[in-house]
């Protein structure tokens, strides 16, 4: 026996029917809605606050973005760490990429073990490398032992440490894996065979990077490039432990005035104006990289 | 569920009994190798308002009796939950908004602070036995006193403010802040991230004698020698645990924000530390007092953990874990010979010979002169350069 429906309740039930993907996406909204937009939501707010004396005055200003666009002094560090997240961003890719090309095409037999080991090294602890890092680059550490005994130098030299240098070593330590991950991915979508046709065509080894490979990994390599610059701009822990006094980023200040100067609102201004600039500065990079390949 | 919690009486029987035994056996041979006489062992309060209790610490580790005090609380089956705020601001900042804490840290340097903005309660000195064993340089101090008079705070250490530096790589410590404006001191030093001290001891150099209060254009001649003193330095030091692990690495050769305990630490790694006194900062020293914040769910059992902390016994503890000044006149004699480093006599008269000086300027400042935001807005372009 079939169960008929009315015309009207066959309306009904088409009308609520676009409901169903919304509701199997609602556990993880949720859980995005207070862990993710509450949060930037309360920060937000603080933002138009101010802050006298130790309390807070609810009435609500636009002055804490006037000062964190207009001061000179944060004008500075996010430049600076612009300019670091660039650099960082930059050698991922150019050491991860070549990693990923090996795993594909050169070592395919040992890919499997080697994205493992790519994988484990995301699992060390991140302040264990921060340290094991002063040590390597310290005065006394493996690197100047080393230069010292083969002669290279007399004296160990200062500048491996406690330095930008020593901020752009450990943040492409740790970001190394996270840019091999999406371009390896991306270089599954590039057929051998591709390949073969180009050079049976004629095609030399850089053209088929240039025009073949590259292209149709680009969306591993934007990715990457994502990851390492939004990681890298709000570092502050790397800066504090092996930068120098002059190489503190804005993540720095937005630390400092959440916790020593107990300025909330300033603090929170920083963070949005932070988060604003890096999305505005992803977008342009991959706008720049599209139009490269283009 | 039973057997749980007669396993548990029977371990806290133990623990008792084993603690007895081990401070008795302490007491016969005193901590410093010395015989602790009778009138040294600590006055009674009742402290039956603890049991059961869990108390809520925030402020400087070490200064929470989280070792000297475990007995205490074993016999009380207490527990103690302890944060270490990373800078005063966050101490404050965390009372602020509302998070429980029973005790906290009273710097010298933030008590006026603390207690205007009313993050900490008064405290009935008159419950705490102990009170009046407390050197009286201390006790008499109107740092942890409001306008009225009413105690804020009740001290529990003291010392002074040493550089600290590697003995192999300076034989001479430097005796100026000056000094270390010098390219020879390029990058052999660290210091916090903090415009106190720098700017305290840079305004004292220049001759500004009423410092911390400084005129605007006094404040700009500091911030003039503070970039060449932060282009000096090596690196911001995040702990004085930081600053030791740079030195006993090789990395830097000294701090500016130093503490005698450092010596200790590194002593554990083979690593000989010095200390020594930069004239700008020579006769000064700092005390800190243990404070019931304003949140705190079991003021009766804090104030009964504060009396213990200044008990002579518990205070020779302190001073020898600390390497700092015991502030309870009795426990001297307990103090290790290698800690008991300190002239009690700056401190017992009711004139202290130590000068317990704020380095930041006051809450409120007469015109002219530049306040705490003045000075955090120059350091902020210190750092810049």
């Amino acid at each position: 026996m079939s169960i008929e429906f009315s015309q009207p309740a066959l309306v009904r039930i088409r009308n609520w029917r676009w409901l169903g993907p919304w509701l199997q996406l609602s556990p993880a909204a949720i859980i995005y809605a207070i862990f993710f937009v509450a949060p930037v939501a309360i920060l937000v707010t603080y933002s138009f606050y101010t802050f006298r004396e130790y309390n807070f005055d609810s009435d609500l200003t636009f002055a804490n973005y006037k000062y964190a666009l207009t001061n000179e002094v944060f004008r500075t560090l996010f430049l600076r760490t612009i300019k670091i997240a660039t650099i960082v961003s930059a050698l991922v890719v150019l050491l991860a990429y070549p990693f990923a090309w090996i795993l594909t095409f050169v070592l395919p037999k040992h890919r499997q073990i080697l994205y493992f080991l790519v994988v484990l090294s995301l699992f060390g602890g991140y302040l264990v490398r921060i340290y094991a890092w002063r040590t390597m680059l310290g005065r006394e550490g493996l690197i100047n032992t080393t230069l010292v005994s083969i002669g290279l130098i007399d004296e160990p030299v200062r500048f491996l440490l406690n330095s930008q240098y020593a901020i752009v070593v450990v943040m492409v330590n740790f970001l190394l894996p996270l840019g091999v991950l999406p371009i390896y991915n991306a270089m599954q979508n590039v057929s051998p065979k591709l390949i073969d046709a180009a050079r049976d065509l004629g095609s030399g080894p850089g053209h088929i990077l240039r025009r073949i490979v590259i292209p149709l990994t680009m969306r591993g390599v934007v990715t990457a490039v994502a990851f390492s610059f939004i990681a890298t701009a709000a570092e502050w822990v790397t800066p504090l432990l092996v930068g120098g006094t002059g190489d503190q980023m804005v993540g720095n200040e937005i630390s400092y005035q959440f916790g020593t100067a107990i300025n909330w609102p300033l603090g929170a201004a920083l963070a949005i104006t932070l988060i604003v600039a890096v999305i505005a500065f992803v977008g342009f990079i991959f706008g720049l990289l599209r139009l490269v390949i283009k | 569920m039973r057997r749980l919690k007669s396993f548990a009486s029977i371990a806290g029987a133990l623990a008792l009994t084993l603690s007895l035994a081990a401070c008795s056996s302490n007491q016969d041979s005193g901590a410093a190798g010395e015989t602790a006489p009778a009138e040294v062992a600590a006055q009674e309060m009742d402290t039956s308002v603890c049991k059961g209790l869990t108390l809520n610490f925030i402020g400087i580790a070490g200064e929470e009796g989280d070792k000297e005090l475990a007995s205490f609380r074993s016999d009380l089956e207490m527990k103690l939950q302890v944060s270490n705020n990373a800078d005063w601001g966050q101490l404050i900042g965390a009372i602020k908004v509302g998070q429980e804490f029973d005790l906290s840290t009273l710097p010298n340097a933030e008590a006026q602070r603390m207690i205007a903005t009313g993050v900490v309660q008064e405290i009935d000195t008159s419950k705490l036995t102990n009170w009046n064993d407390v050197v009286q340089g201390l006790r008499n101090s109107s740092i942890i006193r409001n306008a009225d008079g009413k105690v804020f705070g009740v001290p529990i250490a003291w010392g002074d403010g040493p550089i600290v530096y590697s003995t192999k790589r300076v034989p001479t410590p430097p005796t100026s802040i000056t000094e270390l404006l010098t390219p020879a001191w390029k990058g052999r030093f660290t210091m916090f991230d903090d415009p106190a001290l720098p700017f305290y001891m840079l305004a004292q150099s220049l001759g500004f004698t009423k410092v911390p209060l400084l005129t605007f254009d006094e404040l700009n001649q500091v911030k003039a020698k503070a970039k060449t003193l932060v282009k000096n330095a090596s690196a911001f030091q995040t702990s004085y645990q930081d600053a030791t692990d740079r030195m006993v690495a090789g990395d830097v050769d000294l701090t500016i924000g130093g503490w005698e305990a450092m010596t200790a630490w590194a002593g554990k790694k083979e690593v000989e530390l010095g200390y020594s006194f930069l004239k700008e900062g020579k006769g000064g020293g700092w005390f800190d007092s243990i404070a019931i914040p304003s949140t705190a769910k079991h003021p009766e059992c804090a104030l009964a953990y504060i009396n213990e902390m200044i008990s002579p016994k518990t205070q020779g503890v302190v001073a020898t874990n600390l390497m700092s000044g015991a502030t309870n006149a009795k426990a001297v004699p307990l103090i290790s010979a290698e800690a008991n480093i300190y002239d009690y006599k700056l401190v017992e008269s009711e004139t202290p010979g130590i000068e317990f000086v704020s380095f930041t300027p006051p809450n409120s400042v007469p015109d002219g002169y530049a306040t705490m935001d003045d000075w955090r807005k120059a350091w902020a372009q210190v750092k810049v350069g």
